[in-house]
């Protein structure tokens, strides 16, 4: 392999890093996160040992009744499902489009055609949730973010219908439904 | 050496390292902020350690590894092979050149494009690399061929020559 690819890489690879906007608060984030952590693994701790010693016996440590200690976790809201339980192949026609989303978390598909938008079934499982920063994202069922709005996604599905009078959970003017029946992909 | 000072020296380094991994800025701002969790939560070990640096590097590697798994156990495979893709001689400006890398490393396979990555963002020789993905010297040295390989496919020729 000739060294100008490598020496292009090896240049463009560190200019780009250099470019990245730096978040601030890394290492309080990381703090906050695994007191979080902790705190969940207390609460399961917990709960567990209620359910040990169990049926319908109070559970007190040291006499007295413990403070829920779990902190709770980022909200998420889940996704309208196709049904679709995130295995096997979707052998139907491949949709895309690029992903919007209303403020308050309805995603849905807008078309190259620019004609009208699409509703959008998610795989089972999936979720939204709202960053610190106001950003919206997509989540996996494992809770993995993956896909924002403005982001070019591409899966098999389908339409199920394209009738002017079919519901329009968005209120975006949408026509019809894309049931995701594969993982949807980010495209460059 | 506390957490702080670490991400005050290499916390760029390491969100770079995220970012090329990921090839996304949220998700590689989600595998930092994880990675600087995981060391946290070990962090006598990590700041015992003779390389710091490589001990986080490694469970940032490791992390983005076991995420993209579970990810692509469900995956379909891409339609487009990179052999596949149409190529341009249009001519790119610098900032045209890098979003043409950073597409063409998103359609590596994740081991290649770590590989790559680990080679020469981080400058690690093979049997770093090796060590750090549990792997063969001689596989590192196929995944970095195969990802330049396949990089040439996919960068317009033209774009890597200045």
């Amino acid at each position: 392999m000739s060294p100008d690819v490598e020496e292009f890489l090896r240049e463009s690879m560190k200019a780009e890093v250099q470019a990245l906007p730096m978040p601030p608060g890394l290492a309080a984030a990381a703090r906050r996160r695994l007191r979080r952590r902790r705190a969940t693994a207390v609460g399961a701790s917990v709960v567990a040992a209620s359910v040990a010693i169990g049926l319908g016996v109070a559970t007190t440590i040291g006499g007295e009744t413990p403070e829920p200690v779990a902190t709770a976790p980022a909200e998420t809201h889940p996704l309208p499902d196709s049904g679709w339980p995130g295995s096997g192949l979707a052998g139907q026609a491949r949709i895309e489009g690029v992903l919007a989303a209303t403020e308050d978390g309805c995603f849905y598909l807008e078309l190259d055609d620019g004609l009208h938008p699409v509703s959008l079934l998610w795989p089972q499982g999936w979720s939204w949730s709202e960053r610190p920063d106001g950003t919206l994202v997509v989540l996996t069922d494992r809770g993995y973010p993956v896909l924002s709005p403005g982001d070019r996604i591409e899966f098999g599905g389908g339409f199920t219908t394209n009738e002017p009078d079919e519901p329009d959970p968005c209120g975006v003017g949408a026509r019809g439904a894309a049931p995701m029946n594969s993982v949807p992909r980010k495209l460059p | 050496m506390e957490l702080e000072e670490y991400v005050q020296a290499r916390g760029r380094a390491l969100l770079g390292l995220a970012w090329l991994l990921t090839g996304n800025h949220h998700a590689a701002e989600d595998l930092t902020q994880a990675t600087l969790t995981k060391a946290l939560s070990r962090w006598h070990l990590v700041s015992a350690a003779a390389d710091p640096d490589a001990y986080i590097r490694r469970i940032c590697v490791n992390l983005h590894l076991s995420w993209v798994r579970r990810l692509a156990s469900r995956e379909r495979p891409t339609a487009d092979r990179p052999d596949e893709v149409a190529t341009s001689t249009a001519e790119f400006d610098a900032v045209g050149h890098r979003d043409e890398l950073g597409r063409a490393l998103s359609r590596l396979r994740p081991r290649t494009r770590a590989a790559l990555v680990l080679r020469y963002y981080a400058d690690l020789d093979d049997q770093a690399i090796a060590d750090l993905l549990g792997v063969k010297r001689a596989t590192v040295r196929s995944l970095i061929h195969r990802g330049l390989h396949d990089l040439r496919a996919l960068v317009p020729e033209g774009s890597h020559e200045s």
